[in-house]
Order: C-alpha cells, then sequence, then structure tokens
C-alpha cells in the first residue's frame, strides 16, 4: 500500500454523500450502504479536501487553523486519510 | 404496514385489479398452484381460486391475513387457500407454485425490501419456468413545470406567515420526493425510460442510470416526474404517464413521483438536462440521490444549473442522533435498553407475559413504567 505523504491528492468518491450537522458529520458509502463518522476536525478536513485534494494544501489550512503543533496536524491528516481511503471514500495520487 | 382503509383503496383502484384479475386469468390454469406474495385481505388469493387454482398460498406478515381468512371463508374458499403469516423470505412451501402474483412495491421497484423478496421468492417458491405476475417494470422521467408540486416542498418555509428564516428545513424538504401527478401540457421534455426491471432475473437491488433529456418547449422547470409502466403479462400493462400512453387514472395509487430541483430554472426549447438517478438499499429502505445539469442549447460547455440532491438529507437528525449512524459509534444500553433486555431474557426462560411484567415492574422504577404489561405484550407481539 502507498505511504501518504502530503505530496499525495485525495480524490473524493463520487459514491460518498456527506452530511454535517454542527461541525460534525456523517458520510455514507454508497457502494457499501455503511456510514462512517467524523469528528468536528474530521469534517473540516473533509471539507478542505472536497475543496482541493491536495494534502499539502489542507495541511497550510490546518496550520493557520489550528493552534497546534505541524508534525500532530500533519500525523492526524494523513490517518485520516488512510482510514477514508480503507473505507473506499476516496482515493489517494 | 397497511391500514383496513389503505387495503381498500388499493382495491378500489379498478383499473389497477381489472389489469392484475386479467393477467391471472391468462395464466392460471385448472390445478395451477398459486401464491398471493403479500396477499393483504386476499383478493388475488381469491380470484386465483375463480380462475381455477387447485391450491393457492396467501403469504402475509400483517395481521390483516386474519381478515383474508375471514373473506376467504365468507366464499367458501377456506379449503383452498392457505393462509401463511410471516414474510416470504421465512417460508417453506410443501410444494413450488405455478405462479406467484404480488403488489409489494411501491410507485417504483426500488422499495424497501420489494426486490430481494420477489427474488427469494422466484428461487425458492417458483417452480422452474414458473409465471411471475408482474413480470417486469419500465420506469420513466420527465422534466416538468409543476409551480403547485414544488411549492408543496417549499411554500411552507418561504412563507412561514412571520417572516421568519426557514431555510434550514426548506434545505430538507427540497432532498426528498413526493407523489404528485402532471397534465401532458406540464411536460417540459418527452418522456424518457430511466430504468427497467425484469422480475424473471432480477438480482439486483440497487439502481444507478442517467437520463438525458432535450426540452421540446420553453417554461420553468421545476424538477423531474418519474412514473411507472408495469407489465403484467405479455399485453396486459398499465402506466401512469401523463402523457396519452398512460392508462391509470389519476387517482390510481400508483401515482408518479415529483423530484423537485433546489430552484427552478428557465429553460428554453433545445436546453438538455442530464439527471443522474440512483437507488441503493440501506438497511431496510432506499438511499435516493439525483444529480441534475442543465444546459443551454448547443452550449455543452455552459451550465445554466446544477444540483446534487439526496433523500439521505431529507430527514431532522440531532448530532446525538447522526453519531449513531455511524459503523464505529459503540452504543450502551439506556434504561429502556436494560428494561427490553430483562424482557427478553424472561422470553427465553419459557416465563407467561403476566409473569415477566411483574417481574419488570420490581426490577425497575414506576416512572419508567406506566404500563408494564402492555410494555411486555408489545415486546411479546415482536418476538415472541
Amino acid at each position: 500500500m502507498t505511504r501518504i505523504s502530503l505530496d499525495h491528492t485525495f480524490q473524493v468518491s463520487k459514491d460518498a454523500i456527506f452530511r454535517d450537522l454542527d461541525g460534525e458529520a456523517v458520510i455514507l458509502d454508497l457502494q457499501s450502504g455503511t456510514y462512517f463518522g467524523l469528528n468536528a476536525v474530521g469534517a473540516h478536513i473533509w471539507q478542505l479536501l472536497v475543496r482541493d485534494g491536495a494534502l499539502r494544501t489542507a495541511f497550510d489550512d490546518l496550520c493557520r487553523e489550528y493552534d497546534a503543533e505541524p508534525a500532530v496536524l500533519e500525523r492526524d491528516l494523513i490517518a485520516l486519510v488512510s482510514r477514508l481511503t480503507e473505507a473506499r471514500l476516496g482515493a489517494v495520487k | 404496514m397497511y391500514s383496513i382503509s389503505d387495503y381498500g383503496v388499493m382495491i378500489g383502484d379498478r383499473p389497477r385489479i381489472t389489469a392484475y384479475a386479467e393477467a391471472m386469468k391468462r395464466v392460471i390454469t385448472p390445478g395451477s398452484v398459486v401464491v398471493d406474495l403479500g396477499a393483504g385481505p386476499g383478493l388475488f388469493a381469491l380470484l386465483a381460486c375463480r380462475f381455477g387454482a387447485r391450491r393457492v398460498y396467501a403469504i402475509e406478515p400483517d395481521d390483516t391475513i386474519q381478515v383474508a381468512r375471514e373473506i376467504a371463508a365468507a366464499n367458501g374458499l377456506s379449503g383452498k387457500i392457505e393462509f401463511i403469516q410471516a414474510m416470504s423470505t421465512d417460508v417453506t412451501l410443501p410444494e413450488p407454485a405455478d405462479v406467484i402474483v404480488s403488489d409489494i412495491g411501491g410507485v417504483t421497484p426500488w422499495f424497501q425490501t420489494h426486490l430481494p423478496s420477489i427474488a427469494d421468492a422466484r428461487r425458492r417458491l417458483l417452480v422452474p419456468g414458473g409465471t411471475l405476475i408482474p413480470t417486469r417494470d419500465a420506469v420513466w422521467a420527465a422534466v416538468v413545470h409543476a409551480p403547485d408540486l414544488h411549492a408543496r416542498h417549499t411554500s411552507p418555509w418561504d412563507n412561514n406567515g412571520f417572516d421568519f428564516d426557514m431555510q434550514p428545513a426548506r434545505r430538507l424538504a427540497l432532498n426528498t420526493f413526493k407523489k404528485g401527478a402532471v397534465t401532458d401540457e406540464q411536460l417540459l421534455t418527452e418522456l424518457q425510460r430511466w430504468a427497467a426491471v425484469d422480475y424473471r432475473t432480477v438480482d439486483e437491488w440497487n439502481v444507478h442510470a442517467e437520463v438525458c433529456w432535450t426540452a421540446n418547449r420553453a417554461g420553468l422547470a421545476h424538477g423531474f416526474l418519474v412514473g411507472l409502466e408495469r407489465t403484467l403479462a405479455e399485453g396486459i400493462t398499465f402506466s401512469n404517464a401523463p402523457d396519452r400512453s398512460g392508462t391509470l387514472p389519476s387517482g390510481s395509487i400508483y401515482s408518479t413521483l415529483f423530484f423537485p430541483w433546489t430552484t427552478p430554472v428557465t429553460v428554453e426549447a433545445g436546453d438538455t438536462v442530464d439527471a443522474e438517478l440512483r437507488a441503493v438499499l440501506v438497511g431496510g429502505d432506499y438511499v435516493w440521490c439525483w444529480k441534475t445539469t442543465v444546459r443551454g442549447r448547443g452550449q455543452a460547455d455552459i451550465v445554466k444549473a446544477r444540483f446534487e440532491q439526496s433523500t439521505m438529507l431529507q430527514d431532522a437528525l440531532s448530532p446525538a442522533t447522526l453519531r449513531k449512524t455511524s459503523a464505529s459509534y459503540v452504543p450502551a444500553l439506556t434504561e429502556n435498553g436494560r428494561m427490553a433486555r430483562f424482557v427478553l431474557d424472561a422470553m427465553a426462560q419459557g416465563m407467561s407475559i403476566g409473569d415477566i411484567a411483574t417481574g419488570l415492574s420490581r426490577e425497575f422504577s414506576a416512572s419508567k413504567l406506566r404500563d408494564p404489561l402492555s410494555y411486555v405484550a408489545a415486546l411479546a407481539r415482536q418476538y415472541g
């Protein structure tokens, strides 16, 4: 499996339907019929990835928006993208 | 489940019933074994007897089957019809059927567990080469000018009478579809076939298909209409098409469905409308998605409007409920859950409803249990 880095882009699946509510979100994968829950940060990252799939762009946005160590943000971003990819809610290129 | 008055409306839908009766008469011969799948009050079972069936199995999970039994008795047909109160997927018959007749779908074939149930019955309950009524469905769609139908989604929120901004509710309301009919003067495009199901072979519960229309006249388009052409047997069909090919009256239970667009769009003759419709069975019901793109005449690269809508976005949800839809959610038993577990454990031990209710009253606070006997009886009806 590809080791995901900030140099990759994430293409959101056409089978994913996103619904947010007060910051949290759930994504329905129409292929499998399963729901994938996201907390507030995860929901925000998903929306960044929908806007621009470049992980580095999303990372830069997160660094501006959150008062956290860049290394932590990078780790969290890549962990989420990895989980989304495993759940077939998108593909890394 | 339907009420007896709902069944009355179905039986009163005379063109539909007449078409079913005609199809049954054609295929049922003396000696036939017939299954009435989702029998309700049992009209198709009675008709099967009238047309000469040797044996009829009327399968219906709801208590309405008791009414069907009484109607059969009133007509002297109790000896010919075996009533089975169960889901058809749980039924095994002593002999395969020559004919299975059913009308358990909705306005389209993609309704609850209709398709898996039909496919299961075809595989397990029907003799090889046997007859299914209906045979197939074709589903058509057309872009429509339908201000009244669109207003049913938006008007309560736009015109709430107090000038409040009720957009959050309006957004939900535009992600659902409703029954609704139009006249052929309201069609802005031809009817296009969107999808079809052949019950003799169907083995796929979901549908994903595109349809492309060219507007044949100018007008304000509010969404598209979806309807059905059902073939019960070769040459016996009914349709709810609003053009002249329709055979069902506007009051039929097979009403057309109106899928609203987020906002109405002015289209000119020659404009093109592409729609991607999709229905996916999730749990016991379908999630519908419809993506629409409207382009100007001869301007494939100029988009006049684009909408993405889904019934996944139609329901009011709290954040707590939203969390519970996720596969990763770990639920904990509430007081109600502990009460239900107590009752189910007691049922598994073979206790009577009265004894379970007494035990329940001892174990749980009175404030939670106003009527322990009714509570236990309700669970027993469902799981006992």
